[in-house]
């Protein structure tokens, strides 16, 4: 390893390490979703903490994010919705991330989506963001399909 | 000279019968004992005396028989003892109860300190959240006056927002206008009842979101219930401009 290589090393580690200790981040299990509408509540399962479209159509669902850095106005660094697309879906799976201000005006949203059949991650994030607002997610989840975990970092 | 030699042995013995009178009333020449004389003689023998004890005295111990005075003695130094440690004790009990009261204290005078309405509660907190949206929107404005259309995203945007508004799930919603540019895209909507309103902003974003995935809005009460909103979106892979903070 020459000494350039071990330059960029050693830089990588240092972002890494400062990124780290820069963001904060909290993990919800997917069982904090719920149904979109009250009348699907039956079609949506939070079986083996994960939430479960056990329909065959698609069902919205609404995920509310826990906001540790309550003041910062420059939205979030990093949010994660760890999903699995069944192989029996028709659709595309979809989670869109809201920010909103404190008396829910929509402050901006981002949105991420998966044709794929299996289990991946949708990078979801907000530039900007109310002082005391407060974050959502809401997914179109596909039959039979599920999201098991959010990630979200914050600033 | 005669009279003045009578007068003289008058003078001279008159004197004796009141020297006689006085010696029969006073046979052992006492005077009446005065009070300071039983303290004075308490004092002597070891009991209590006012300068130690303050208060009224027990005349009992002062009519003790002498046996008793060193029993009494040791009596007195217990007492004394026995006061110092009980005053510690009072002041120690003091101390105490000043502390718990200023813990009690506390946290009332912090609570009073507190602001009501909290800040973020205030209009001054309204007015600046607000303030920074509409600079972000014209930030958003001017970024689109710099740009010229991109003919064929432009045209596939607008058919995407079309679609999206014309669809029964946001069938509350009429499009005014729809201008889309190289990378952004302002849409305005007429909304006849806040449920319309609600029901656009949380899904109109997704509808089109594949083509533009970032998005902000704002609304506009335009008065007898009709309220009206401005939608900025983003083309994928760009980001909408923040505007100076």
């Amino acid at each position: 390893m020459n000494k350039w290589t071990k330059f960029v090393a050693c830089l990588v580690a240092a972002l890494g390490l400062f990124h780290a200790a820069s963001v904060q981040a909290v993990i919800h299990s997917g069982t904090i979703c719920q149904p979109w509408a009250g009348s699907q509540g039956s079609d949506i399962w939070a079986d083996y903490n994960r939430i479960l479209n056990n329909s065959s159509d698609t069902r919205i669902v609404s995920c509310p994010l826990v906001r540790t850095n309550t003041t910062n106005t420059n939205g979030t660094s990093m949010v994660y919705v760890r999903v699995e697309r069944s192989s029996l879906a028709t659709q595309s799976l979809s989670c869109s991330l809201y920010s909103f201000d404190l008396l829910g005006g929509y402050v901006e949203s981002d949105f991420a989506t998966y044709s794929g059949i299996g289990r991946t991650s949708l990078y979801l994030d907000v530039d900007s963001s109310a002082s005391v607002g407060y974050y959502g997610i809401y997914c179109y989840l596909p039959e039979y399909s599920s999201i098991f975990s959010i990630r979200v970092e914050e600033f | 000279m005669k009279t003045l030699n009578r007068l003289s042995l008058v003078l001279a013995l008159g004197w004796i019968p009141i020297a006689v009178y006085w010696f029969v009333q006073h046979p052992d020449g006492d005077r009446p004992e005065e009070p300071a004389s039983a303290a004075s003689h308490a004092s002597t023998t070891g009991q209590l005396t006012p300068q130690v004890v303050p208060g009224p005295v027990d005349p009992a111990p002062a009519q003790a028989p002498p046996t008793a005075t060193p029993d009494a003695t040791e009596d007195v130094r217990a007492l004394r003892r026995e006061l110092d440690a009980l005053r510690q004790d009072v002041s120690r009990l003091q101390g105490s109860l000043a502390s718990i009261a200023a813990a009690v204290a506390t946290p009332v005078e912090a609570a009073t300190d507190d602001p009501w309405p909290p800040e973020h509660e205030t209009d001054a907190h309204f007015e600046a959240e607000s303030a920074a949206r509409d600079r972000r929107e014209q930030a958003i404005e001017n970024a689109m006056a710099l740009e010229r259309p991109d003919p064929g995203w432009s045209r596939d945007a607008r058919e995407v927002i079309h679609d999206a508004i014309n669809s029964e799930e946001l069938a509350g919603a009429r499009l005014l206008d729809v201008d889309c540019r190289a990378s952004i895209c302002r849409v305005e909507a007429l909304h006849e009842s806040p449920e319309s309103v609600a029901h656009f902003q949380h899904l109109f974003p997704a509808r089109v979101g594949e083509l533009m995935p970032r998005s902000t809005m704002r609304v506009h009460d335009e008065g007898q219930g009709v309220t009206r909103s401005v939608v900025y979106l983003a083309r994928e892979g760009y980001r909408l401009p923040q505007g100076v903070p």
